[in-house]
């Protein structure tokens, strides 16, 4: 079931692709795709390129895909692991979702981080408190990580 | 225990390590096949856990008969951990084969000489394609239209006396006349067909027409023996109708409006009232139901794909996927039978995928038999029976 569904989504990806990314399978494999998400142009991520790793489970779409950074990002909602803290990917998640619809919410989540709910508390704080060194810190890591 | 040597007495080690056998199958049932059957088993590994990687060579008679069988032998070997396994599995695969697929004796002659004087008569250049034993032929039909038609027909070896099996795609309502033995021939085959070809024209005329000034929802990929067809309206609502072969530009007798309530009842007042304008039988199907429900029927080029579908919002499929059923084709699974029942939002849902949604969220509640929760894209209320 989960893998027909998956189908359509990939069909209508390549169909009308969203602004900004791109997401396909990675291999073989229908339930393991990767996703490309361009840094948006107004955040200090513009300029970068970011490898999304997306796994979709078996009850898919009941249950919301994986979706994990696979290049490093300086954003309070973002561990050094690549998890990312999104409501729509937890109890949010609904089958009226789609994955283009996923990378959508993460690249306005790049543009406005969510502080208030972070998955890193000390780039929340330096987020809330001094705005310029967490845009120089982001502008940094996305120079050095996902350019070139 | 068992030996190689029990299994097949006339195939011996054909060297000393014990990695390759050769010599002649004997089957108790494969006495009408006048060739012996050669066979040679090499690479035979060691390991003694798997048969895997060896090779297994076959005389021409030999090969014949496993056509079609490579991968069960392949997988046999991977199965069986010494020669003696895989030599039971293999004089079982033969066993089955022999019993189902008996080696044929040849036809009498005059069975070819018959043959190639019928298909004198029927005419060469109508021949599509020839079995390379004479047993199964195609020939072309080319209709009015301009329609190729293939018959595909396969010959028993007691043909003229027994029928031969014709496969030819038209609707299953058409009967044609029953094969005598002893006067029917291929040229009375073929003329029989011609004749239902040529009366079913107006049918596939208005099918075509509906397959491409419509959106065919169902079958995914009609063919010509296909008299039904669910069309999309739009707004999650789809039209199912069967067109009759004989009188394909009467009102069909079914025609079945799909979807959600909201958006189906306003075209179904629509069919109903056609008391104001009645089915006019000189206009195509199509051209009837766009002057019935006062509108121009969506197509492929003019719609977006999201809305007309009628496929389940949840799963993204029309029809529910069946296990197929033991020795039969898969039947047809479940089509969405539930619709929020916000006019607006309309999407329509499998009463499964819908329950799984609903049961699986805290929000959701139970009252007897039914769950009360939200359509997962409006958020209205929606229910489900929980059974």
């Amino acid at each position: 079931m989960a893998s027909k569904r998956i189908q359509k989504e990939l069909q209508d990806l390549q169909r009308d692709p969203p602004t900004s990314c791109s997401a396909g399978p990675a291999g073989d494999d229908l339930f393991h795709w990767q996703a490309t998400i361009m840094g948006p142009g107004d955040s200090p991520y513009s300029g970068g390129v970011f490898f999304v790793m997306i796994h979709f489970p078996p009850d898919y779409p009941f249950k919301p895909p994986k979706v994990q950074f696979q290049t490093k990002v300086y954003h309070p909602n973002v561990n050094s692991q690549g998890s990312i803290c999104l409501d729509i990917l937890k109890e949010q998640w609904s089958p009226a979702l789609t994955i283009s619809k996923v990378l959508l919410s993460i690249c306005s989540l790049l543009t406005d981080p969510n502080p208030d709910d972070p998955l890193v508390p000390e780039i929340a704080h330096i987020y809330k408190t001094d705005r310029q060194r967490y845009e120089e810190t982001a502008r940094e890591w996305t120079r050095k990580y996902a350019m070139g | 225990m068992t030996t190689p040597a029990e299994i097949f007495p006339l195939v011996v080690p054909a060297n000393e390590d014990g990695t390759a056998f050769e010599g002649f199958l004997t089957l108790p049932k494969a006495g009408s096949l006048r060739t012996a059957l050669w066979m040679r088993l090499s690479d035979v590994p060691l390991s003694h856990k798997s048969l895997q990687g060896a090779k297994l060579e076959c005389s021409r008679e030999l090969s014949d008969l496993l056509e079609g069988c490579e991968d069960t032998i392949e997988a046999r070997m991977g199965d069986s951990p010494d020669v003696t396994s895989f030599f039971l599995e293999l004089r079982n695969i033969l066993d089955k084969l022999l019993r189902f697929r008996p080696p044929l004796e040849p036809p009498p002659s005059s069975f070819y000489t018959g043959l190639i004087s019928e298909i004198d008569d029927v005419g060469w250049e109508r021949l599509d394609w020839l079995c390379l034993n004479l047993s199964a032929l195609h020939i072309r039909i080319c209709d009015a239209a301009g329609r190729d038609h293939i018959l595909k027909v396969q010959l028993p070896a007691a043909y003229p006396e027994a029928a031969p099996l014709v496969t030819a795609q038209l609707p299953e309502q058409v009967k044609l006349p029953p094969w005598q033995p002893g006067s029917s021939g291929l040229q009375d085959l073929v003329r029989h067909h011609e004749l239902a070809i040529a009366s079913l024209q107006d049918l596939w005329a208005c099918l075509e027409d509906l397959d491409r000034e419509a959106w065919v929802l169902e079958p995914e990929k009609p063919t010509r023996a296909d008299v039904s067809r669910r069309i999309a309206l739009g707004g999650h609502c789809s039209l199912l109708l069967e067109l009759d072969p004989e009188r394909p530009r009467t009102r069909p007798a079914e025609l079945r409006l799909l979807g959600s309530e909201a958006a189906a009842a306003p075209m179904r007042a629509r069919l109903r009232a056609a008391d104001a304008a009645p089915w006019d039988a000189s206009m195509l199907p199509r051209e009837n139901l766009e002057r019935l429900l006062q509108m121009k029927l969506p197509t492929r080029a003019t719609s977006a794909p999201d809305d007309i579908s009628g496929d389940c919002c949840i799963c993204y499929a029309y029809r529910l996927p069946t296990e197929p059923a033991v020795g039969g084709a898969a039947s047809l699974g479940e089509a969405p039978d539930q619709s929020c029942g916000n006019p607006r939002c309309a999407r329509p849902f499998h009463g499964r995928c819908l329950r799984e949604w609903l049961q699986a969220l805290p929000t959701s509640r139970r009252s007897f038999n039914t769950i009360f929760g939200e359509c997962p894209y409006c958020s209205q209320p929606i229910t489900v029976t929980a059974s």
